[in-house]
C-alpha cells in the first residue's frame, strides 16, 4: 500500500500540470448548468429544462464538504427517489452530476456536511419522457385549463392507445396549479409542473396502455376542490 | 484542509486495516515471500481506480448513477465474501501455528497468490473509483487552491500510517491475541462492508427500502465530525442507517462471529502431543 502509493504521488503531480487547463468535462461544460453548492444555499443558474439529459456542474462554494442529488417523486409523493447524485464534493472543488429526465418537476438538493434533507430547488422539466427520444412530437394537443376549482378542457377527451399527447395547460386561477396524468395503474406518467397563475406549460405524453387514466392538481389538498378528473384510452 | 483531509483518511482507512492485518498475519505466519501478490493486487487496485477516475472526471465519458451504485455495491458484496473467506482461512492455519510447526503449513492450506492478491485487490478497489474520482476533483481545482489535493493526499497518507501502525502493533502480539483480535476485527470490518453494499443496491434502486430508517444519528454524528469519519472509515458505521442496512449487518456478524469463536472440532492426531480442542 506504501509503495503503490508512493508511485502514484507522481503520477498525481503530474497530472497537476496539466489537470488545470482541461476545462474538465469539456464536451459535458458546453452545456452544463452550474450549480453553486454554499453553506446554506443550492443555486442553481437554470430551473427550467427540456427533457433529456442534463448536466450539472456543482461547485462547492461551502467550506463543509458537500453531496448534491437529484430527486424524482417517489410513490409517496416525497421527492425522494434518486436520479442521481454525485458525493464528496469538497470544499473548492468542482464535480458533475449527469441525469436524464423525461417531463416533470425534480428536486436538486445540496446535502453540506453531506447529512439532512439539505437545501432543495425544484426543477421544472418538460417534454415527452426521455425514450432516447429527443423530439417532442406529438400526435395532437389539448388545451386544459386550470381554475381553482377545476380542469376543463378534458370533457370528452378519449385517447388512442400509443398516441402522444401534448397537454397544455394554461393556469386561470389564483395560485399555482399542476397537471399530473396517472395510468390505468395508478403510476404517474407525466405531469405539466407547478404553473403560475396566468403562465402556462406543457408535456407531451404517451398513452401507452389502455384504460381509464386519472389527472390531477397533486399540489396540497387542490384535488379534493375539484381539480381531478378522468379520461379514457381505448 | 480539514475536510478532504478527512476524506483521505476515510477512504483509505478500511483498506489499511485490512492489509496492514494481512500483512501481519502472512508475516507471523512465515509466508513473508507471499506479500508479493498482496503489493501486486494492491498496485492494480490503485492504478485501475486512478486510471478510470480520470477516464470519467477529464473526458466525456460518463457512468450513470445506478451504474455506479451498483458497481460499488456490487463490489462491496464481493469483497465481504473474499475477506471472509481469508478470516476462515486464517483460522483454519492458525491451529498449525498453534502447534508450533515453526509456520509451515500444509500445501493443501497454503494460500495461493492469485487468492492473496485478489483479496487485496478487492479490498483496495471496492471503494478506489469513488476515492479516485474525490482525488481528481480536487487535483483539478488546484488552479484555484492547491489546498484540497493536498488535504487529501495527507489524509490518505495517514490512513496509511494507521495501518502500518496496526501492522506493527498485531505482528507483536502473542498468537492467540493477534489471532482472536484481528479475525474478529475483520468480521466486524466485513459486517461493515456488507451492510454498506446493500446501501449502495438501495440507491441504485436494486434493493428497496433507501428511505425505510432504523435510526438517524446524523445530528449526533455528524458524517464530517473527526469521530464520524472514523467510525465510517473502520466499521463503516452510517448516522443514517436503513433497516435493510442494518439487518445485514445484525445477520452479518452474529452467524460470523459464532462461527469464528465456535471451538473447532479436534484434528485427526499428526502429533502424539494431547491438543487442546478450541482452536481460538
Amino acid at each position: 500500500m506504501r509503495t503503490s502509493l508512493l508511485l502514484a504521488l507522481p503520477l498525481v503531480a503530474g497530472l497537476t500540470a496539466c489537470g488545470g487547463s482541461s476545462s474538465g468535462s469539456a464536451a459535458a461544460s458546453g452545456g452544463a448548468v452550474p450549480v453553486k453548492a454554499g453553506d446554506r444555499t443550492c443555486d442553481v443558474a437554470t430551473t427550467t429544462f427540456d427533457a433529456g439529459k442534463i448536466t450539472f456542474k456543482v461547485q462547492n462554494t461551502g467550506s463543509d464538504v458537500t453531496e448534491v442529488y437529484v430527486y424524482a417523486k417517489g410513490g409517496s409523493g416525497d421527492y425522494d427517489k434518486i436520479v442521481g447524485e454525485v458525493e464528496n464534493i469538497a470544499p473548492g472543488t468542482s464535480r458533475d452530476l449527469g441525469v436524464k429526465v423525461g417531463g416533470g418537476t425534480y428536486e436538486v438538493a445540496c446535502k453540506p456536511g453531506q447529512k439532512g434533507n439539505g437545501v432543495r430547488t425544484t426543477i421544472t422539466v418538460t417534454g415527452a419522457e426521455a425514450a432516447g427520444s429527443d423530439d417532442a412530437k406529438y400526435d395532437r394537443e389539448v388545451e386544459v385549463t386550470a381554475k381553482d376549482d377545476g380542469f376543463t378542457g378534458l370533457e370528452g377527451f378519449t385517447g388512442k392507445v400509443g398516441e402522444k399527447v401534448e397537454f397544455k395547460l394554461e393556469n386561470d386561477g389564483t395560485t399555482e396549479h399542476e397537471l399530473e396524468v396517472l395510468g390505468p395503474d395508478g403510476t404517474s406518467i407525466g405531469e405539466v409542473g407547478p404553473t403560475a397563475p396566468g403562465k402556462d406549460g406543457e408535456v407531451v405524453l404517451e398513452l401507452a396502455k389502455a384504460g381509464t387514466y386519472t389527472y390531477k392538481c397533486g399540489i396540497d389538498d387542490h384535488a379534493s376542490h375539484g381539480l381531478q378528473g378522468t379520461f379514457t384510452v381505448a | 484542509m480539514f475536510p478532504t483531509f478527512l476524506i483521505g483518511l476515510r477512504e483509505g482507512l478500511e483498506a489499511s486495516l485490512v492489509v496492514g492485518i494481512l500483512v501481519a498475519y502472512l508475516v507471523k505466519s512465515g509466508n513473508g515471500h507471499r506479500l508479493r501478490p498482496l503489493w501486486g493486487g494492491i498496485a492494480l487496485a490503485v492504478a485501475i481506480s486512478l486510471a478510470f477516475g480520470a477516464l470519467l472526471q477529464f473526458t466525456s465519458a460518463e457512468l450513470s448513477f445506478q451504474a455506479q451504485e451498483a458497481f460499488g455495491g456490487f463490489a462491496s458484496l464481493v469483497a465481504v465474501a473474499f475477506v471472509t473467506w481469508m478470516v476462515f482461512w486464517m483460522r483454519r492455519t492458525a491451529r498449525y501455528l498453534k502447534d508450533e510447526l515453526h509456520g509451515r503449513l500444509d500445501t493443501a492450506l497454503t494460500l495461493g497468490p492469485l487468492a492473496l492478491a485478489l483479496t487485496a485487490f478487492v479490498a483496495v478497489g471496492r471503494e478506489g473509483l469513488e476515492t479516485a474520482l474525490f482525488l481528481w476533483a480536487a487535483v483539478q481545482s488546484t488552479e484555484q487552491s492547491a489546498t484540497p489535493v493536498t488535504g487529501a493526499v495527507l489524509g490518505l497518507l495517514a490512513a496509511v500510517a494507521l495501518g502500518y501502525l496496526v501492522y506493527k502493533r498485531a505482528v507483536n502480539l502473542n498468537l492467540k491475541t493477534f489471532f482472536t483480535w484481528t479475525g474478529a476485527g475483520l468480521v466486524v470490518v466485513a459486517a461493515g462492508v456488507f451492510a454498506y453494499g446493500i446501501h449502495d443496491l438501495q440507491e441504485s434502486g436494486i434493493l428497496p427500502g433507501l428511505n425505510t430508517l432504523a435510526f438517524d444519528v446524523s445530528e449526533q454524528v455528524p458524517p464530517s465530525s473527526w469521530y464520524g469519519t472514523l467510525l465510517k472509515g473502520v466499521l463503516n458505521f452510517s448516522p443514517r442507517t436503513s433497516v435493510l442496512e442494518a439487518i445485514a449487518w445484525v445477520s452479518y456478524v452474529v452467524p460470523v462471529l459464532y462461527l469464528f469463536f465456535r471451538p473447532a472440532a479436534p484434528r485427526p492426531a499428526v502429533a502424539a502431543q494431547p491438543r487442546e480442542t478450541a482452536s481460538v
